[in-house]
């Protein structure tokens, strides 16, 4: 075994990616500095810095960030449960079942993958709005649903043993008690990794949200957080606020989730 | 053409019932998939050739719009600013995540480093509208946290998203900040799928970490890293987010990009009609981004 | 994991709960006006609120205000009253593509003779197809000049320099002399209307131009289009703007600090100047090639189409009715934001200085003019005069490239 490899080198380049890291952190740390301050300059000095909660309870109580939160939360929650839903049950469906054609509609699935959300914004908007579904959670929710949930999800269909589902049905276990039985529970870190992609995509939704739920009670988090940057140009605590408050909860849930973030990435992105 | 024989062939009444019940669980995605994925294109393609401004049913032109795509100096503008926007971030995050990768894995497989791997990927989790609004505050021309370093450091204060040359650039830094840590991800679980023997046998012939890095980690993950080009294209030549809160397009038209001017071209101008063109054409370029790049990915595999 | 998702679906329910419960089956109205608070009085959500109190109470109804940004704020009126469930009362900027997509209700057969009578510009007001009005014309008044008196006697100025060429003089001598700014405007601000309302339209008037042509049309490829961009590019290029100005409180809150020589703002800000010990006086406007010039424009308050069929309409007109009465304009006006008049029935004390000034330039005061894609074309041409700045665009070019992107991409 050869030496430990400390050359200055290797040093060299802790530092840089430890310089790097502070890079990364260094804005959300100033964002949480600033939301503590109710300066409108933004020399701050640290005695402006104190710990009122004032910008926090200015931001939800006044400026709607409560009610935004709930959307988003409400958002978040229904579009993870039905991408879930939707997807593992496509996937069992296309891996599992000799549906005819199935192979030929997956591709085209696959296919729309690629299409840029500015394609479809227009259109959608006008189906939304005739269908009468502006400023309701389904307009959030429901176009969520996509290939490439059902795509991950087939990944790791392949691996539940098809003599598992037969063995269970010679049992007598029904369609659906051994697909909530057996196969979920066997699917499971696929659809944490799902949940995440998800989380991702609806918490941080702007243009669609923006544009298709234009009453106050319907907002989201980023709708309302452009608005109150836009509306407040020099009250940075607020702003600042707003913006460590919208940050906050993906924020948690990667603290406790750190590593299925993480590798529901690599899997991601490895395998698509 | 491989499942047309199994249609064709009599199912036994078993395997016609499980067929059935496999549609029943495709079902749900795909009436949702038709309605908001395949639906909306046709009815892109159909708005493309029609003047429509969504109060009053639309008018077909024809091909008038894809005519005066060619002559609209907005949308040659916009295409400009989206390529340069595209070469100045997905080099940058493509270069600074493989690097930051490939160190940790080598260099740094301890707690440290799994701290450092968990700091870096922070930003990937801010949403564009908190980011955007962040570092506008921080990009402040005057009094902005980055100009008070730079004049503490006794530099003159930089106009970073006012004036022309900057703007872009400043926007992309955000997104190259933003999305490091994303990338650095994948090509860390991608590094650390390369069989062990296979460096060892490399350390063990003497090669330095250099040549290493070079003649065996780089091709072997030659694959992720055209995905994760790839990937960086398409996210790009997408970019609305970062432009529509940091610049609004500005100044003058020094941040317009393509997603942008859809945006501009339907929602302002109520010209839906037209915008709706632009979107197709960015399709089309975004499946020749993806068939070049297969085709290359094939040839090289 | 399986806690994590039942706790949040717990959260869900309960929050959806919440959100049922509170729906009654009373009428709920939807009113939405920009923000007009900059300052830090009452902020325009208490104000409004407080008004529709009593009006919830007597209707028996749910009046949700929102307060909107001005940033795009076109766009979004126009995408809101589109939406089936959008806006029932609106304020409204540029009306002209609202009325030709007919998404604005007629009031003729909703007010009474004496109602419309009050309204003082409710004839300037534009008509849709059956001609019915559709808008109530409130009069934005007239944005002042300040100039600081003991800047330009540092300056060694002791007359308000109003001439053009002698305005652009003053300004290099004060930044000379003093080390102080001259004169900023918004130019860095993304949004066209509000950057143009203030800095373009009041030079081009100046300057002798007229908006629209013989048919209607927005024109400004002329000679006086040319002359306003010549005069706007000097301020570029003496190094008198400031592109890092983007909204209009940060001019004035530079002249407010003393920190500025002249500025252009809402006539109430003269009270902030005073408390700041600021040595100022009005001025009304500069004087251009062919005279003075200010713009006043007609933003007004209408109701959605769409009110009708929600069975808004008559409620809507009420709650219209309420927002441009003389006793709730009088308040807003005293404790939000400065403007004239617009109905016979407003009792409240003018503005002395005001009163004079627009009093001895009423020829000079000129109507922003409505015409299609008026959002749009300001976007571009503010936009294309950046680029003049910066120094891609002739004057020339502006004008060529605005007219020719308006002509192709806008005009329908």
């Amino acid at each position: 075994m050869k030496k430990k490899a400390f050359s200055p080198w290797v040093i060299l380049g802790i530092v840089l990616v430890t310089l790097f890291a502070v890079l990364c952190v260094l804005p959300l740390i100033y964002m949480v500095a600033v939301s503590f301050t109710d300066s409108e300059t933004l020399y701050i000095k640290l005695k402006d810095l104190r710990p009122s909660l004032y910008n926090y309870w200015y931001a939800i109580v006044k400026r709607d960030f409560g009610t935004a939160l709930k959307n988003s939360i409400i958002t978040v929650v229904g579009s993870c449960l039905l991408v879930d839903a939707a997807s593992a049950m496509a996937a069992y469906g296309f891996e599992k079942k000799p549906v005819p054609g199935k192979e030929a509609l997956f591709q085209g699935y696959l296919a729309t993958m690629m299409i840029p959300g500015q394609v479809v914004l227009i259109p959608m908007f006008v189906m939304i709005n005739r269908a009468g579904l502006t400023n309701t959670y389904a307009a959030l929710i429901l176009p969520m649903v996509g290939a490439f949930g059902i795509f991950l999800m087939r990944q790791f269909m392949v691996a539940v043993p098809n003599e598992l589902l037969e063995a269970a049905e010679i049992d007598g276990c029904g369609e659906l008690r051994r697909f909530v039985t057996i196969v979920i529970p066997l699917v499971q870190p696929a659809l944490i990794t799902l949940t995440i992609f998800t989380f991702n995509a609806a918490w941080n939704n702007f243009l669609w949200p923006l544009i298709i739920n234009t009453r106050s009670e319907m907002r989201v988090l980023p709708v309302t957080m452009s608005t109150l940057a836009s509306n407040s140009t020099t009250n940075y605590g607020m702003v600042m606020a707003g913006a460590t408050l919208t940050f906050l909860f993906p924020f948690i849930l990667y603290i406790f989730l750190q590593k299925q973030f993480v590798e529901g990435i690599a899997l991601g992105g490895v395998k698509g | 053409m491989s499942t047309v024989p199994s249609v064709k062939r009599k199912m036994s009444p078993r395997t016609r019932r499980q067929a059935l019940i496999g549609a029943g669980y495709i079902a749900p995605s795909f009436i949702l998939m038709m309605i908001f994925n395949v639906t909306p294109i046709f009815l892109s393609a159909y708005f493309s050739f029609t003047k429509y401004n969504m109060a009053s049913p639309p008018v077909w032109i024809g091909l008038d719009n894809y005519a005066r795509l060619f002559t609209n100096r907005v949308l040659t503008e916009a295409l400009n600013n989206t390529v340069w926007y595209v070469l100045i971030t997905v080099p940058a995050q493509t270069v600074l995540s493989l690097l930051i990768a490939v160190f940790i894995a080598e260099h740094m497989k301890n707690r440290y480093g799994s701290f450092m791997r968990s700091v870096i990927f922070i930003p990937v989790i801010v949403s564009l509208i908190a980011s955007a609004t962040v570092w506008n505050i921080m990009y402040q021309p005057k009094g902005g946290i980055i100009n008070q370093f730079l004049n503490f450091l006794g530099f003159e204060s930089v106009n970073f998203l006012g004036k022309k040359a900057n703007a872009l650039p400043s926007v992309a830094a955000v997104a190259i900040w933003k999305g490091t840590g994303y990338y650095m991800v994948i090509y860390y679980a991608g590094v650390m799928n390369v069989p062990s023997d296979v460096r060892e046998a490399a350390i063990v012939d003497g090669a330095s970490s250099i040549q290493r890095f070079w003649y065996i980690t780089l091709p072997i993950l030659k694959p992720i890293t055209y995905m994760i080009v790839t990937l960086g294209i398409i996210g790009s030549f997408q970019v609305f987010d970062l432009v529509y809160k940091m610049t609004g397009g500005g100044p003058g038209r020094s941040t317009y990009t393509v997603a942008y001017v859809i945006y501009t071209f339907a929602f302002q101008d109520k010209n839906y009609g037209y915008a709706s063109a632009v979107a197709i054409c960015l399709l089309i370029v975004i499946l020749l981004i993806h068939t070049v790049q297969s085709l290359f990915f094939k040839e090289k595999d | 994991m399986k806690r994590i998702l039942a706790t949040l679906l717990a959260c869900a329910l309960l929050l959806s709960c919440m959100s049922f419960a509170a729906a009654e089956d009373k009428k709920t109205l939807t009113v939405w006006i920009p923000q007009y608070q900059f300052g830090d009085g009452i902020s325009d959500q208490d104000f409004w609120d407080g008004v529709f109190d009593p009006f919830e109470e007597e209707n028996n109804c749910e009046v949700k205000v929102e307060i909107l940004s001005w940033t795009d704020y076109n766009t979004t009126i126009y995408t809101g009253l589109l939406n089936n469930d959008g806006p029932d009362v609106v304020y409204v900027t540029d009306n002209y593509d609202l009325v030709k997509a007919g998404l604005l209700l007629g009031l003729d057969s909703y007010l009474t003779q004496e109602q419309m009578d009050n309204y003082l510009l409710w004839a300037l007001g534009p008509v849709n197809a059956n001609g019915e009005h559709v808008i109530v014309p409130m009069d934005d008044g007239v944005a002042m000049g300040f100039y600081n008196k003991d800047i330009l006697a540092a300056a060694g100025i002791d007359t308000f320099p109003e001439d053009w060429d002698a305005f652009i003089e003053a300004c290099k001598t004060i930044q000379e002399k003093t080390g102080k700014q001259s004169f900023l405007q918004n130019w860095g601000a993304t949004s066209g209307t509000s950057a143009l309302m203030l800095a373009f339209w009041p030079y081009y008037f100046q300057a002798g131009g007229v908006m629209l042509d013989a048919d209607g049309n927005i024109a400004i490829n002329n000679e006086a289009g040319l002359k306003t961009l010549e005069f706007l590019k000097k301020f570029a290029d003496e190094g008198i703007f400031d592109e890092t100005i983007v909204s209009e409180g940060e001019s004035i809150d530079k002249f407010a600090a003393g920190e500025l020589a002249f500025v252009v703002a809402d006539l109430n800000k003269g009270k902030t100047f005073t408390k700041n010990e600021i040595n100022w006086e009005y001025f009304f406007s500069l004087k251009g090639p062919v005279g003075y010039g200010a713009r006043t424009a007609t933003d007004s308050f209408g109701v959605s189409a769409k009110a009708k069929e929600r069975g808004n309409d008559e409620l809507a007109v009420k709650a219209l009715v309420l927002i441009t009465s003389g006793a709730v304009m009088d308040r807003f006006h005293s404790e939000v934001f400065y403007l004239p008049p617009f109905t016979k029935d407003a009792a409240y004390t003018q503005n002395e200085a005001y009163t004079a000034l627009t009093g001895a330039h009423t020829a000079d005061i000129y109507v922003v003019s409505e015409f299609e894609g008026k959002a749009s074309f300001e976007k571009e041409l503010q936009a294309n005069i950046q680029m003049m700045f910066m120094g891609d665009l002739t004057p020339q070019e502006v004008l060529d490239n605005t007219m020719q992107y308006y002509a192709e991409q806008i005009k329908q």
